[in-house]
Parts: C-alpha cells; sequence; structure tokens
C-alpha cells in the first residue's frame, strides 16, 4: 500500500532536498567552479583558466609537503590513534564495572566534549616551554625542559588529536560490543579461550562493520580537520600545515580563492576515495 | 579415554546485590549421570548452572569436582563444555570452524582437527552443511553444531541451559531423543536446565526442583512424579497436573470423613493412612494424579458432572465437577459415550493419593 501520492511525498521532502543544495550541493559546485578559475581577492580577477590550478598544485612542493603532513596526521591520529585506542579502550572495558572504567569513560567523554577553543589554550598552556605544566612535571624527574610545540609539532598535533578523539571510538565499539550475545564470550571461556583468542576470533569479526564505519567517519573528521591551526599555526615553517591549514593560507593569507578551491577539490577526492574504500571492504566482509 | 567426572554441591549460596539467586543448595551428581535442574522462572537453575561452569563465583559454599575443590577455578580448568540457549555459534565461522574451534584454541595440529571435526560432525548428521554459515542452518541443525562443537574435545561434563526451548514442538522431542541417545552412548556427566517438567522427567536420571533458589525436592523422576513433597512440586510436576483440592479432614470413630467444597466423602481410616496425626480445623490439599481417578461402572466412590471431554489422541482428558472442584480425569478408553453434565460416578485409586497440609505445603501421605 502506498501511503502518500507521489506528490505529496515531494512536498515533504522538498524543503530538505532545498537546504541540502544550499548548503551543500552548491558551495560544492561554486568550489569546483572556482577552481576553474583564477578568482582573487588581491585583484578582483575572475577568468576560466582551465586545469592550470591542477597543473600548477601538482608542482607546488608545498603541495606535496602538506600531503605527506596530512597523511602522517591522519593515520598517526585516526588510524593507530583514535580508532586502535578505543577499540583498545573499549575492550579492555567490556563487562567490566567499576570506578576505574567511571573514571576512564568520564575523562575520554569530557576530553571530547570540552569546546576546541578551550581544548587549544589548554593544551598551549600545558605545553608552554617556560610555565607549562608538563615540563614542570617532567622538571621534577629530572628531565630538562624541551620546547614541545616548536621542537616536536607533528607529534604534538597527533597526541593532542588522540587524545581529544579517543571517546568516540571508544563510545561506538562500547555500544557496538553490547550488542555481542554474553554466550558468545562465555562459550569461549568455557572452551580455554586466551584473551587474545576471543579478541581475534570473536570480538573483532563481530565488530568489523564497527570498525569501518568508525574509520570512515574518523578519517575524513581528521582529514578535514582545521583545529590544529590554533595550537601551531600549521608551523613551525610549514612543519604542520596539513591541508586544511594548507587551503586556509592559499585561500585567505595570499587570497588566491581559485588556486585555494582547486586544492579543497583535491582533498575532496581523496576524501572519496577513502570513503568508497573502506565501504567497499566492508562489504567484501559479508557473506 | 576422559575420566567421568562427579559433582558434588555443598551449601552453596550465590548473591546479586540484595538479591539470593542461589540459597543454600547441596546436591551430589554420580559420574555419568544426566542431571536435571528444574523450576520455573527465575528459581535459580541458570545461576545454579553457571556456577558449576565457573562462569559465576560462589557467595558461599564449596564445589567439588571428583573430590576436587574448584569453587574458585576458571571454567577452562573444569574441562567442561556447556550449551547455552542461544546456541552462541559464531556468526563469521562456518560449521567447520565452529566445530573446530575448541581444538583450534588447544592448538590441536590442522590434520587431526580436521580429522575430528569431520568425525564429529558424522556422529551429529551434520558433514553435509560443513561450508555453511550458523546462518543458513535451521535451528534443529544449529542446535546440532552446538552439541558437537561442545563435544569434539571431549569434555567430562557436559552442561545444558534450555537448548531445546528455540525448536517447535515436534522438533524439540526429535532433540530430545537424540539428545538422550548422546548422552547415554557417551556416558558423560551431564547437568541439564530446563523449565519444562516434562523434558525433566524424559531425560534425566535424577533431578531436583528448584524454587526461590532453594532444592524443593531430589530425586529420580518417577519418586518425584509419583510422590511430590510438597504442594508446589505436586503443582508443578505431571501434564495435565495433578488434582489438587483444597479439604479438610475429619476422623470419626475408624472412618475418615474428607471434607471437599460442596461435598464429603467418608472413607474407612486405613485407606488413606497419615503420618501425621490430622487436625479438624486445619486446611488440607487432597491430591491425586488424572490417571488415578477412574469412572466406574456403576457404583464409585464420588459422583462428577461431566464439564468437558478433551481428546488427546491416545488419550481422553475429562473434566468433572465434584463438588464445586474440577477434578480431571484421564483415561485410555476413547469412546466412552459421555455427554456434557451427565453424572458419572467415580473411584480414587487412595493408594496413589497424596494429601499435603495447605498452610506449609508438607506431604504426609
Ligand atoms: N547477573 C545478575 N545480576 C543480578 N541478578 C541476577 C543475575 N543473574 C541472575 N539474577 C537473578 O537471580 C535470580 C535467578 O536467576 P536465574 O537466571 O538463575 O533464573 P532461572 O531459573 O535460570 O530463570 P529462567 O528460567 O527465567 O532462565 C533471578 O531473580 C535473577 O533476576
Ligand atoms: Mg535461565
Amino acid at each position: 500500500m502506498q501511503l502518500l501520492s507521489k506528490k505529496a511525498a515531494m512536498i515533504f521532502i522538498l524543503p530538505g532536498l532545498i537546504l541540502i543544495f544550499i548548503f551543500l550541493i552548491f558551495p560544492a559546485l561554486w568550489t569546483f567552479f572556482l577552481s576553474l578559475t583564477n578568482y582573487s581577492l588581491l585583484d578582483n580577477s575572475l577568468e576560466f583558466v582551465g586545469l592550470k590550478n591542477f597543473f600548477k598544485l601538482f608542482r607546488d612542493q608545498r603541495f606535496w609537503h602538506s600531503t605527506i603532513v596530512t597523511f602522517q596526521f591522519v593515520i598517526g591520529s585516526a588510524l593507530f590513534g583514535q580508532t586502535a585506542l578505543g577499540l583498545l579502550l573499549a575492550v579492555m572495558l567490556h563487562k567490566k564495572r567499576g570506578i576505574m572504567k567511571e573514571l576512564l569513560t568520564n575523562f575520554a567523554v569530557a576530553s571530547w566534549i570540552i569546546p576546541s577553543v578551550v581544548v587549544v589554550y589548554l593544551w598551549a598552556a600545558f605545553l608552554d616551554k617556560e610555565y607549562g605544566l608538563l615540563n614542570q612535571l617532567l622538571g621534577f624527574i629530572g628531565v630538562t625542559p624541551r620546547d614541545w610545540l616548536n621542537k616536536f609539532p607533528m607529534w604534538v598535533i597527533i597526541i593532542w588529536n588522540i587524545w581529544r578523539g579517543s571517546a568516540f571510538s571508544m563510545m561506538l565499539f562500547t555500544s557496538a560490543l553490547q550488542t555481542i550475545p554474553p554466550s558468545y564470550l562465555e562459550t569461549a571461556d568455557v572452551i580455554g579461550a586466551s584473551r587474545w583468542n576471543k579478541f581475534r576470533d570473536i570480538l573483532l569479526p563481530s565488530l568489523k562493520n564497527y570498525i569501518g564505519t568508525d574509520l570512515i567517519l574518523i578519517t575524513l573528521w581528521t582529514f578535514n580537520l582545521f583545529t590544529p591551526y590554533l595550537l601551531t599555526k600549521g608551523g613551525p615553517g610549514n612543519a604542520t600545515e596539513i591541508f586544511p591549514i594548507y587551503t586556509y593560507h592559499e585561500a585567505f593569507k595570499y587570497m588566491q580563492f581559485g588556486y585555494g578551491s582547486a586544492i579543497s577539490v583535491v582533498i575532496l577526492l581523496i576524501n572519496l576515495g577513502f570513503a568508497l574504500f573502506y565501504l567497499r571492504s566492508m562489504k567484501g566482509g559479508k557473506q | 579415554m576422559t575420566q567421568i567426572t562427579g559433582i558434588k554441591l555443598n551449601s552453596i549460596v550465590k548473591r546479586f546485590g540484595d538479591v539470593t539467586a542461589v540459597n543454600n543448595i547441596s546436591f551430589e551428581i554420580k559420574p555419568g549421570e544426566f542431571f536435571a535442574l528444574l523450576g520455573p522462572s527465575g528459581c535459580g537453575k541458570t545461576t545454579t548452572l553457571r556456577l558449576i561452569a565457573g562462569l559465576e563465583t560462589a557467595t558461599k559454599g564449596t564445589i567439588l569436582f571428583n573430590d576436587q575443590d574448584v569453587t574458585r577455578a576458571e571454567p577452562k580448568e573444569r574441562d567442561i563444555a556447556m550449551v547455552f540457549q542461544d546456541y552462541a555459534l559464531y556468526p563469521h565461522m562456518t560449521v567447520a570452524e565452529n566445530i573446530g574451534y575448541p581444538l583450534k584454541v588447544r592448538k590441536v595440529n590442522e590434520k587431526e582437527k580436521a580429522k575430528k571435526v569431520i568425525e564429529t560432525a558424522k556422529q551429529f548428521k551434520i558433514d553435509h552443511l560443513l561450508d555453511r554459515k550458523p546462518g543458513q542452518l535451521s535451528g534443529g541443525q544449529q542446535q546440532r553444531v552446538a552439541l558437537a562443537r561442545a563435544l569434539v574435545h571431549q569434555p567430562k561434563v557436559f552442561l545444558f541451559d534450555e537448548p531445546l526451548s528455540n525448536l517447535d514442538a515436534r522438533l524439540r522431542l526429535e532433540s530430545r531423543t537424540f539428545l538422550k541417545h548422546i548422552q547415554s552412548k557417551l556416558g558423560i556427566t551431564t547437568i541439564y536446565v530446563t523449565h519444562d517438567q516434562a523434558e525433566a522427567l524424559a531425560l534425566a536420571d535424577r533431578m531436583a526442583v528448584l524454587k526461590d533458589g532453594q532444592i524443593r525436592q531430589l530425586g529420580t523422576p518417577q519418586e518425584i512424579y509419583e510422590q511430590p513433597a510438597d504442594s508446589f512440586v505436586a503443582d508443578f510436576i505431571g501434564d495435565p497436573p495433578m488434582n489438587l483440592i483444597d479439604c479438610r479432614l475429619n476422623p470419626i470413630k475408624g472412618n475418615l470423613e474428607i471434607l471437599f467444597p460442596g461435598i464429603k466423602v467418608t472413607i474407612p481410616e486405613e485407606k488413606l493412612v497419615l503420618n501425621k496425626k490430622v487436625d479438624p480445623k486445619k486446611d488440607y490439599i487432597f491430591g491425586i494424579r488424572p490417571e488415578h481417578v477412574i469412572l466406574a461402572d456403576r457404583k464409585g466412590d464420588i459422583e462428577g458432572k461431566v464439564y468437558a471431554i478433551e481428546t488427546l489422541g491416545s488419550m481422553t482428558l475429562i473434566t468433572l465437577m465434584v463438588g464445586d472442584s474440577r477434578v480431571r480425569v484421564n483415561t485410555h478408553e476413547m469412546n466412552l459415550g459421555l455427554k456434557i453434565e451427565q453424572e458419572v460416578p467415580i473411584k480414587l485409586n487412595y493408594d496413589m493419593v497424596r494429601i499435603y497440609e495447605k498452610e506449609s505445603g508438607l506431604l504426609i501421605k
């Protein structure tokens, strides 16, 4: 039975479609269009230049540097960091009760829900060379103070992002674990399976699709994360100039909107590639 | 071959916070015995089984396997196998991988594992399903796979938590027979949890009837069926259930008056010998199984009025109004020519009558 006529259905969907078009599709198309121009706020030019921006981009050392830095950031903080750590925490705390679990969960969630700006300034204060808490703490055990933000900028933003985002993965995996019948693990206990057996043979396969979903979300979020700018400004030099910061620099610092748009388009394509790859491997896992 | 294990529970108590799930239970299971734990929902059957498995730890008391204290031992140290109600087959593994999993965990080499898996699968008649995933099997097939996986490494004790309750009636009967066959053949000590009294009666060598975390009766199915130790067990065991009628007892000059609601029966005292002196002011429960109420030809002990007649295939279940109480009569005779509201005389097999004190529920005959 059809509840609504096609026409009525259209009327209900239309507002949504219009909003999607205004806020998602139109800007995307606009960006794509701009990437084919030399649009710049410096001289107010707007001419069609074809793929020139892209050719320039692929010859740009800074672009390739940014690519490497971005992949380090994404693989380090999203894949190994948030996904793996989140999974580890969720599995360790599964079926556990007590104060440790509460503390860890609350800590992880707190680091996730505090607004970015606050978090960033807390971290900047924590890492400060002269007065930072980290150096003071390390001082107690006799480690000489270091200028963390300038000497290890990549590590700083990776660890910062792991700290910041693992709660999401942990919560996702925690609720996923709750969908696994307790009898699966208890059968394994009775059989005599080790912890590693249970993790590899039972939990991991059961969580496969959740891990895929988590990877898609985390990877895309991390790819498009601008917040590290507040910590390092992409520097020192361009040591931490990940894609969003690179785009921002090109578009707003040098006012090259056409060129900036071209970078955005490339990022979009890379994101798309990742998403398709994850989706496909998830599908392959189903029987 | 595997050594046969006997199990002993000594005064086991298990509390979950304020809830006492198991309240001072003791029993002994002989090596090779098929032992059933029977009781209504929430009586602590599963908890008792999980204590034996080592999935829960007793608050008090001890558990012995062959005189060895395993109260605090890990499940894997107990050499047991357990089949859960949901079978817990791993959906991402094939049937062969599922069956072989206990061997994989024990690091048995591939060749021997494959041999064992096929051998066990053949025994359970599922060798043609080895490449399938559990999701592609019927309920009965899944159950066999679960059994095969539990048995493949030859455990010493076999634990079941309502393994048949997910099957439809027909398959349930078939699986029950199969289970009994396998257990008798292998002679593994087996503990079987169920809330279905027919299942327990059919399968068990001995059984315990539980209520509120305590054992109400322990014995062979026949003992429990014929001589339920209290009114709860009497009511719980048997299908159709035992007739349990409130009554007063009044001894008069060598006779015993039984006052049922709306009707009185007087019998010679020696027909119903009670092991406790009767108090005419106390309430009692008169219990008799439907097969021990006999339709008499002419003169019976009492008259009943036909209330309903149900044909159960091999038998007929007749419900009579006797006084104000309903009495079920079970007979193998099929064409009785009875009509509703018709008066019929009945006889009671007084040897098989059980009398309980209403207040305590205790058996006094
Ligand atoms: N992990 C637990 N935490 C708290 N209470 C529990 C727990 N497990 C069981 N109980 C309680 O203990 C009592 C006995 O539970 P149990 O599961 O042993 O009953 P059961 O006889 O198996 O019932 P059913 O036939 O419904 O499976 C119940 O009141 C139940 O609520
Ligand atoms: Mg149960």
